[in-house]
């Protein structure tokens, strides 16, 4: 069953395709030693946007998430945050990674962690609870680590990625293991993150259902070493699943 | 929470520096009970280390005995009295400048020079080495020949193993080396559980103590045999005194006065042993004082009244004993050792 | 289980496995046949504990100090050079090949050349407990710093983190667990059984060691196992307190 999907605040702002995109990226050819393995020629997400990328395990996802945020990998091309080109040690400054595992330092309750992340960032950690209170986390904010549960897990190492008032949120699989409330609340708030900051937010995701659903646009990785963007698809549209469904058939088949 | 890290720093650093306090307390160098005759305040006293090559035996008592005496604060000194591991080390250790003054043998000093070490004897208290080769009585081992096919402890490092295989040549005894066992811990509970025959040992010290043990049935009212090697053609110089050639060079007048203070240690403590027993055993109260006096018995008889005298015949002999065995590369003169 | 009762249960487990032990002494002394020049009695090294106490407190004293000084050197240059060998590559490939060959030969067999240069003071003893106890802790300080998980260590690093506080905010206060048991299982008693070895071969007049081998020449076996009842004691206090401090910090550390 199909039917046009919105996002709870409904599509981008119209003036945002007017506006300086917040993560632009071109010609950029990302891998490691043993070789490139994704690359996308041009990909802008605005403000206010979450984007989903979708594809197969091995499809260079992480490599992708990896190379925005910054990580020494054998790059080439360009990435613009906010229209300024950007080496990857700004980078650094300017985007937020999370870790699949959603790694919290275990000697240190959920308070600590942000303040160690505030501490490392080298910014101040005026209002920690309002950071928490976005991802629905304040009443975490003494608890030890290994006390969480996952969902737990997830909101206090989203609170802890945007300690830095990032421009661009990443997220490695982050709606990996979660029931669905939760999902529906965390994308909620990722909605909201990218909104109040104007940031950019991308997810990986291997499921179509969640990129469908938490994000404005879906863009699928497909092919091979190296990887690229097949297709983009907006959320909004009917019948988005379906195509989604169809190219990644085809991928499969390939 | 507070911050575990910086617990856990606050704790070693306060940990590293109580460690490091009772650095101070070095000076506890001094024996637990005080000399005799310890009456002039200690300030005023230069203080010098004597190194023994062993550990506090009857054998140093007139090291020791010196010091109850006053002989060494007669000389302005103040005195410890360091208890060593080897001749040849101590030899060693005096060659390299860490001590002026130790007590070695006569092996350890033409030993050390033919290794190039520097060493100058400033007087023999043993003319022949009170070396034994000992057991039980209960054995039947009364000759050389008897040892033939025995089971015989020796110490690897020590000095004596030179000896017993000077005493081998000139007993020209077929031992073989299968009957030779190596020992580095004590000798007695071997010998009482009869996992040796025999052992290479000084007069006066494990004979001593094996022929006070109750536990050992006597035979002919001796409890011990001992054969010593001095006896059988082993003529070396024993005990003696050394210095370095530099330190003799730079400050001879002072070893030769505390030199000379051992020797009246000795001399004073054989005419008039049991006071220079008590003494002892005052320094070294859970020794027993029977095994002092028998010990220290031993020992005068070893001096022999050789309080400090050396000659170079004495040493040529020493040298001449240690090149028939094959252990001088160079040709070592009497007077390279003596002053 | 509050904690009065856990203090009581670790205590009694200790007695337990004491008077298991004396028991067992006893029974062999007497009806093996043992001969008391091997295996005293224990009720003969107890008497002689009392009776020389005052020795044995000094030599006691003596022992720990030079233990414990050397202790703090080597865990020192131990800790200093796991760090090094942990921020700078080339330093951890031309160094821990050293680190392997120095742990792996006996060291204590340097302690007669040391006592030539050092002389027979303490010295030789503490130089003999630190260079126990430097080689485990350099390797295990390398060790526990880097074998951090990975996902903490890219965690830090996706905050900008620099290698140094990679090294102070992450690896660090994730290694505690391992350095507080390389300390005290490793550490301290290597470094307490180098006083010992020291006071045995190295000479010098006190300690622990000094009374082993001293009692050893003139067959006295009671004061040999005084002293080795002496250093087992130290030993089994050592282990409580670190198995107590780790208990400490594993309610701070629970992954």
């Amino acid at each position: 069953m199909t039917q046009a999907r919105t996002t709870p605040f409904g599509s981008p702002p119209a003036d945002s395709v007017i506006a300086v995109p917040v993560l632009s990226i071109e010609d950029l050819v990302a891998g490691y030693s043993s070789g490139p393995v994704v690359r996308i020629d041009a990909t802008h997400v605005a403000g206010g946007e979450v984007l989903a990328l979708l594809g197969r395990s091995g499809s260079g996802k992480t490599t992708a998430l990896k190379v925005i945020a910054g990580v020494p990998l054998t790059s080439s091309g360009q990435v613009r945050i906010d229209g300024a080109a950007q080496s990857p040690a700004a980078r650094v400054r300017l985007v937020a990674r999370t870790i699949q595992s959603f790694p919290l330092l275990h000697w240190l309750p959920v308070s600590g962690n942000l303040e160690k992340a505030a501490r490392i960032r080298g910014v101040k950690l005026n209002d920690p609870d309002q950071i928490l209170r976005l991802f629905q986390a304040s009443h975490l904010v003494d608890r030890a680590p290994h006390t969480l549960s996952g969902g737990e897990r997830c909101r206090a190492s989203l609170s802890q990625a945007i300690v830095g008032s990032p421009r661009i949120l990443l997220l490695d699989e982050p709606f990996a293991g979660l029931d669905s409330w939760v999902k529906r609340e965390v994308a909620d708030s990722l909605f909201e993150f990218a909104r109040q900051s104007n940031a950019a937010v991308l997810f990986v995701t291997h499921d179509l259902h969640d990129a469908v659903e938490y994000s404005n646009r879906s863009a699928i990785l497909g092919g091979q070493s190296p990887s690229t963007i097949v297709a983009e698809v907006d959320s909004a549209d009917a019948g988005a699943i379906d195509r989604i469904r169809g190219l990644l058939a085809k991928e499969h088949a390939s | 929470m507070v911050s575990m890290t910086r617990i856990l720093f606050s704790v070693t650093l306060i940990a590293i520096l109580l460690a490091c306090l009772p650095f101070g307390c070095e000076k506890k160098e001094a024996k637990p009970a005080p000399a005799p005759s310890a009456a002039k305040s200690l300030d005023s006293l230069k203080p010098v280390e004597i190194l023994i090559d062993w550990q506090a035996e009857p054998t140093y008592l007139g090291v020791y005995y010196a010091k109850s005496l006053g002989l060494y604060k007669d000389l302005g000194l103040d005195v410890t009295v360091v208890q060593g591991r080897g001749a040849n080390q101590a030899a060693a250790a005096v060659a390299a400048g860490t001590y002026k003054i130790a007590t070695a043998s006569g092996g350890a000093t033409v030993l050390g020079r033919n290794d190039g070490k520097e060493l100058v004897s400033l007087g023999v208290i043993y003319p022949h080495v009170s070396t034994v080769v000992y057991g039980l009585a209960k054995s039947g081992i009364k000759e050389p020949k008897d040892l033939v096919g025995k089971k015989i402890g020796i110490y690897p490092g020590s000095i004596t193993k030179n000896e017993f295989d000077a005493f081998v040549k000139f007993t020209n005894i077929a031992v073989k080396p299968d009957d030779i066992v190596s020992l580095s811990g004590a000798d007695i509970p071997l010998l009482k559980a009869g996992k040796l025959d025999a052992v290479l040992h000084y007069s006066e010290m494990s004979p001593v103590l094996v022929s006070l043990d109750n536990e050992v049935s006597p035979v002919d009212g001796k409890r011990v045999f001992e054969l010593h090697v001095a006896d059988y053609g082993v003529s070396c110089y024993g005990l003696n005194v050394i210095t370095s050639r530099a330190t003799y060079q730079a400050e001879g007048e002072l070893v030769k006065k505390i030199a000379a203070a051992i020797f009246e240690g000795y001399r004073r403590g054989c005419a008039d042993p049991e006071r220079a027993v008590a003494a002892f055993k005052v320094d070294f109260p859970q020794m027993d004082a029977e095994y002092i006096r028998q010990s220290w018995t031993k020992v005068c008889k070893t001096v022999d009244g050789n309080y400090g005298m050396q000659t170079k015949e004495g040493w040529q002999a020493t040298i001449d004993m240690y090149k028939s065995l094959g252990l001088l590369k160079a040709d070592v003169k009497p007077e390279e050792v003596m002053p | 289980m509050n904690r009065t009762s856990r203090v009581a249960r670790q205590i009694l487990r200790y007695s337990v496995s004491l008077a298991v032990l004396v028991t067992i002494w006893v029974a062999v002394s007497r009806l093996g046949n043992l001969p008391q020049f091997l295996l005293p009695q224990p009720s003969s090294v107890l008497q002689t504990l009392l009776t020389e106490r005052t020795i044995f407190m000094h030599a006691t004293a003596y022992t720990l100090q030079n233990a414990a000084l050397g202790a703090a050197i080597g865990i020192s240059l131990g800790l200093i050079v796991g760090v090094c060998s942990t921020l700078w590559r080339p330093f951890r490939w031309i160094g821990e090949p050293y680190l392997i060959i120095g742990q792996s030969f006996p060291r204590e067999s340097l302690l007669p050349l040391m006592v030539v240069w050092m002389g027979f003071g303490l010295a030789p003893k503490v130089v003999s407990a630190a260079l126990l106890c430097f080689f485990p802790m350099a390797i295990l300080t390398a060790s526990g710093l880097q074998d951090t998980r990975k996902d903490y260590v890219e965690l830090v690093r996706s905050w900008g983190a620099t290698p140094l506080q990679e090294l102070i905010h992450c690896r660090f206060p994730a290694a505690i667990p391992t350095l507080v048991s390389a300390l005290g299982k490793v550490c301290f008693p290597l470094a307490l059984i180098g006083a010992v070895l020291g006071e045995m071969t190295g000479g010098g007049n006190h300690g622990l060691g000094y009374i082993i081998v001293t009692s050893g020449a003139v067959s006295r076996v009671d004061r040999i196992f005084g002293a080795i009842v002496v250093l087992g004691l130290i030993g089994t206090i050592m282990l409580a307190a670190v198995t107590a401090i780790q208990t400490v910090l594993s309610r701070f550390n629970q992954e």
